[in-house]
């Protein structure tokens, strides 16, 4: 298992396999270098739903969180979805690789642990607070606070309701939707 | 050896498409412009060349497809900065789909290395888990039932179907699978999606075959004609709208957002695949535009699909454009020699933010004699119109660190057809309920009505009766009733959004369009108060430079008020003689003749062909976006005269005898509509020479604005007929009489009430 696309396989080959080895390499590659893996790997983890993945999902969050991965400005270059024409985007000075890494992946590694905490449905210490926090931070994209209302719908814990009712007027439909849901699904 | 997905026999499309080359067919003309396009500039039409490749077998179209797939590979990484991926992840997922999938055609002919096709199938592979996975999966389930939904889901599904020895593709594929019927059932039972006649057009009615023809692959059963959990809808029911959104002007409703626009073909040639009624064929055969090769779902394959579905067999009958009737959502009468048509749309709005999906109850499309009368749609940039106090919105979720404050009150009541209460234009809804109610639809009487009450109640809480009726009349003219009725008086006002120019009238208002077509708008019964405002800019097409139309507000106040319109059309130009052979062409490759080198060059050239759409299209020759013709025309003598030309003639410049003609007031036009040029009438009766220059569509992705859409249409001479008017009009003891040229029409007419 030495490539990218060979580890993603590994964690989808065995996110439903019982094997302790695989749930332990699936662990290890949460942390893996590259995010693309990580990716994988959480999404693993939420189709495992093996509660002891929660304390290793969110540590790969607090790490998440450490990275620019919503600072990206607008940058020159682009073309149209779908096209062939290969182009070039020219990035601010001093740009660094890992910069690029956090904003090639934006919000998609924290969804992934999202869906997985939800998935799981434990409400670990440490878990809320950080779903609490994204399910209404405008910072972040839409896809990542719609995953924190519906882990926070999945979790079903009565001190989630003051977020998912804000979270409820979310301009954006995704993230309003799924904090409705939540809601429904706490209040029964 | 695997088979190229979607692609059932090989062998049968090649011996299809052969033949119908052989046999120049329409099909044949199409597959031929396809293939030339694909062999002759692979750089400029890409997604062409794995269809070709795939026909033919030939090396160096295997190669052109090749090059295009690594083309596409190369975008990946540098889309994961821009925007369109980040916010905008559905519009790359559909094209990320078919990219795959003609990868995978060229793997089943052979065509990759083995190191090659392992890079490019994981790189597709990874590209698709962590953008258009992570995409789906932002979208609530099973809330969630749009186009954009539908692209991400069917992308896993494919993926996850053409990869299946992949876990990551299996896993794409069990969440894709799992919602895809849903993105059909979840449409509404009529087949319209509410986003308007561009979406049904351009990405869920082509989205249909794909899904069906992937879901019958995968889990067998037919997936075409049933009606799917949760709301019903069907793949047939959609195609079936598609092709009702088709008008007989060769132009797509302008129903909720965009407005008019020219239609796609492939999913009506998979209708016509999949459904015996001949409608569909008649539309591919007859009606469509063969030189359009816009997008659909965010690619340019639309002409490629359309080929691979196109039955070959036809239909032992013909179709005309007949009637239709959508209880949800609206009705259209036609008349039948479908030169007039009429539409009343009364489907649901989307409550507090109507983006697409308009807020017009009742609201009406009245055409004429080839020529669009009333307008619908967007609004330019630039257009002051309707920013309304009540309609701003200010939102973060659609571009990377910047909010978009925009005016969402052009899809508002204020900007359609339709009644308006105490002048509030913002009128929209802002609860979920059942907006409207059809109360009538008769094919043979050609009639239809709707009550529209509910979303006016919702704001008046004595709303008791808001409806609207429209009846073809003899085949020769509308009646549209109104009734409006309230427990406390309003001001009420018939909100109507017509073409330009507007034409002196004694009675209500009156137009002539471009394309000379009069149509004369009064209250029968009801007052005639009323005001003409020019807007300018909106729609964003059609006419004037930027788009521009007549709001015609007519008003009356009461608890009841009451409106019966007489709406007369009428031709004031015909046909003398088609013109649309011999014409002298020639290219000009770098796009800098001067007049008279372009004389040399017609000379030089010695082509002769029909000026129907771009030469590259009828015959082997160049791929350039400038063309020069030239023809004589014998001009009448003694009558007005025009020179129809193909629509969508960019950059049109004409000359008669060396003498240039302005042609700038048809350039907006243009695009949808074949120009009526009116001839000096210092050239009636004689000969005259006609140069023409023009550029046209020849790259899927040039920057200079038409991409690989070329001219299209008939040239023709017309000349003025007589077209007298109304010359008197009543309506008296429930009888509405008309007359006009001597002629007299009466019909009865019993006004509308509160109860059904």
């Amino acid at each position: 298992m030495k490539t990218v696309f060979e580890k993603m396989e590994f964690c989808a080959a065995n996110a439903s396999r019982q094997e302790e080895a695989a749930f332990t390499q699936t662990l290890a590659l949460l942390a893996d270098e590259n995010w693309r893996v990580r990716y994988a790997a959480a999404v693993a983890l939420g189709d495992r739903r093996d509660p002891r993945a929660v304390d290793a999902l969110v540590q790969a969050l607090r790490h998440e969180n450490e990275a620019p991965l919503f600072e990206q400005p607008k940058l020159p270059g682009s073309c149209p979805a779908g096209c062939n024409i290969p182009f070039e985007v020219i990035f601010p000075e001093g740009t660094t690789e890992p910069t690029k890494e956090a904003w090639r992946r934006r919000g998609r590694v924290i969804q992934a642990a999202f869906l997985a905490l939800g998935s799981i449905g434990t409400a670990a210490p440490g878990v809320l607070e950080l779903l609490h926090r994204y399910a209404t931070d405008q910072s972040r994209d839409y896809g990542v606070r719609a995953a924190a209302c519906k882990a926070l719908g999945q979790i079903a814990a009565p001190e989630s309701l003051a977020v998912l009712e804000k979270a409820a007027g979310d301009e954006e439909t995704c993230t309003k939707w799924e904090a409705k849901k939540g809601l429904k699904a706490i209040r029964g | 050896m695997k088979k190229p997905f979607y692609i059932d026999d090989l062998e049968a499309l090649r011996e299809k498409l052969s033949r119908a080359e052989r046999n120049e067919t329409l099909m044949g003309q199409v597959w031929g412009s396809v293939l030339r396009r694909a062999r002759n500039a692979p750089e400029h039409f890409p997604w062409f060349t794995p269809f070709a490749a795939l026909v033919t077998g030939g090396q160096k179209e295997i190669e052109h497809a090749k090059d295009a797939i690594r083309g596409y590979i190369a975008t990946l990484d540098p889309q994961g900065f821009g925007m369109g991926l980040q916010f905008h992840f559905w519009c790359l997922a559909f094209p990320h789909a078919r990219w795959s999938l003609y990868f995978q055609w060229l793997a089943a002919i052979g065509a990759w290395d083995a190191g090659e096709e392992q890079h490019i199938r994981e790189e597709l592979l990874i590209f698709q888990y962590v953008n258009f996975f992570m995409g789906m999966r932002t979208k609530p389930e099973p809330e969630c039932v749009d186009n954009q939904t539908m692209s991400l889901c069917f992308s896993n599904a494919l993926l996850g179907h053409l990869f299946s020895e992949s876990a990551l593709a299996r896993r794409m594929k069990e969440d894709g699978m799992r919602r895809l019927p849903s993105m059909i059932g979840g449409l509404p039972a009529s087949g319209y999606s509410g986003e308007g006649s561009t979406y049904m057009d351009g990405v869920v009615g082509p989205s249909i075959p794909f899904i069906v023809e992937l879901l019958e692959r995968a889990t067998g059963g037919d997936w075409f004609n049933k009606s799917l959990p949760p709301h019903g809808g069907s793949a047939e029911n959609v195609c079936r709208m598609v092709a009702r959104e088709w008008m007989p002007n060769g132009l797509l409703l302008p129903w909720d957002h965009y407005g008019y626009s020219i239609p796609t073909h492939s999913c009506v040639a998979y209708a016509a695949r999949r459904m015996s009624d001949p409608f569909y064929s008649e539309l591919l055969e007859r009606h469509a535009n063969w030189a359009s090769a816009q997008g659909i779902g965010w690619g340019f394959d639309d002409l490629v699909w359309a080929l691979i579905w196109w039955p070959e067999t036809q239909p032992q009958s013909r179709a005309a454009f007949a009637s239709w009737n959508e209880p949800e959502v609206g009705a259209a009468l036609v008349s039948d020699d479908a030169q007039l048509y009429a539409m009343q749309m009364w489907d649901r709005s989307e409550p507090v933010f109507p983006t697409r999906s308009h807020v017009n109850p009742n609201a009406l499309v009245l055409a004429a004699y080839g020529s669009p009368l009333t307008v619908d749609g967007i609004p330019s940039e630039a257009c002051a119109a309707f920013k309304y106090e009540d309609t701003w919105r200010e939102v973060a979720f659609m571009d990377l660190g910047e909010t978009r404050k925009f005016n969402f009150g052009s899809g508002c009541a204020g900007s359609h057809s339709v009644i308006l209460v105490d002048r509030w234009e913002g009128m929209r809804a802002f609860g979920e309920y059942r907006q409207a109610d059809q109360l009538e639809f008769s094919a043979s009487e050609k009639s239809a009505a709707a009550d529209v009450t509910p979303i006016y109640r919702e704001k008046f809480d004595d709303a008791r009766c808001v409806r609207r009726r429209i009846r073809l009349c003899h085949e020769r003219f509308w009646l549209i009733e109104d009734l409006v009725r309230f427990d406390r008086e309003h001001q009420i006002t018939a909100r109507f959004f017509l073409r330009p120019r507007p034409v002196e009238t004694a009675r209500g208002v009156a137009i002539e369009t471009a394309e000379g077509v009069r149509l004369w708008l009064f209250p029968l019964l009801g007052p005639d108060e009323k005001t003409v405002t020019l807007v300018k800019g909106y729609p964003d097409r059609l006419d004037g430079e930027a788009g521009e139309s007549l709001q015609v507000d007519f008003t009356q106040r009461g608890a009841e008020c009451r409106w019966l319109w007489l709406a007369w059309p009428e031709a004031t130009r015909k046909i003398r003689e088609e013109v649309s052979g011999h014409w002298q062409t020639a290219p000009d490759p770098e796009s800098r003749f001067s007049f008279e080198q372009a004389l040399e060059e017609l000379t030089a050239a010695g082509i002769d062909i029909p000026l129907t759409m771009p030469p590259y299209l009828q015959r082997d020759l160049p791929i350039v976006r400038r063309w020069w013709f030239r023809r004589s025309i014998t001009v009448p003598a003694g009558v007005a005269s025009w020179l129809r030309l193909p629509k969508d003639m960019l950059n049109l410049r004409l000359w008669i005898h060396g003498e240039e003609l302005d042609i700038s007031p048809h350039r907006l036009r243009m695009k949808l509509l074949e120009p009526e040029i009116a001839l000096p009438s210092k050239w009636s009766g004689q000969t005259i020479e006609v140069t023409l220059c023009c550029d046209t569509g020849y790259s899927q992705y040039a920057a200079d604005g038409n991409q690989s859409n070329g001219f299209y249409g008939k040239p023709a001479l017309l000349v003025e007929q007589p077209a007298p008017g109304v010359e008197q009009a009543e309506y008296r003891k429930n009888i509405v009489t008309v007359r006009s040229g001597g002629k007299e029409w009466s019909v009865t007419h019993s006004l509308m009430e509160e109860s059904r």
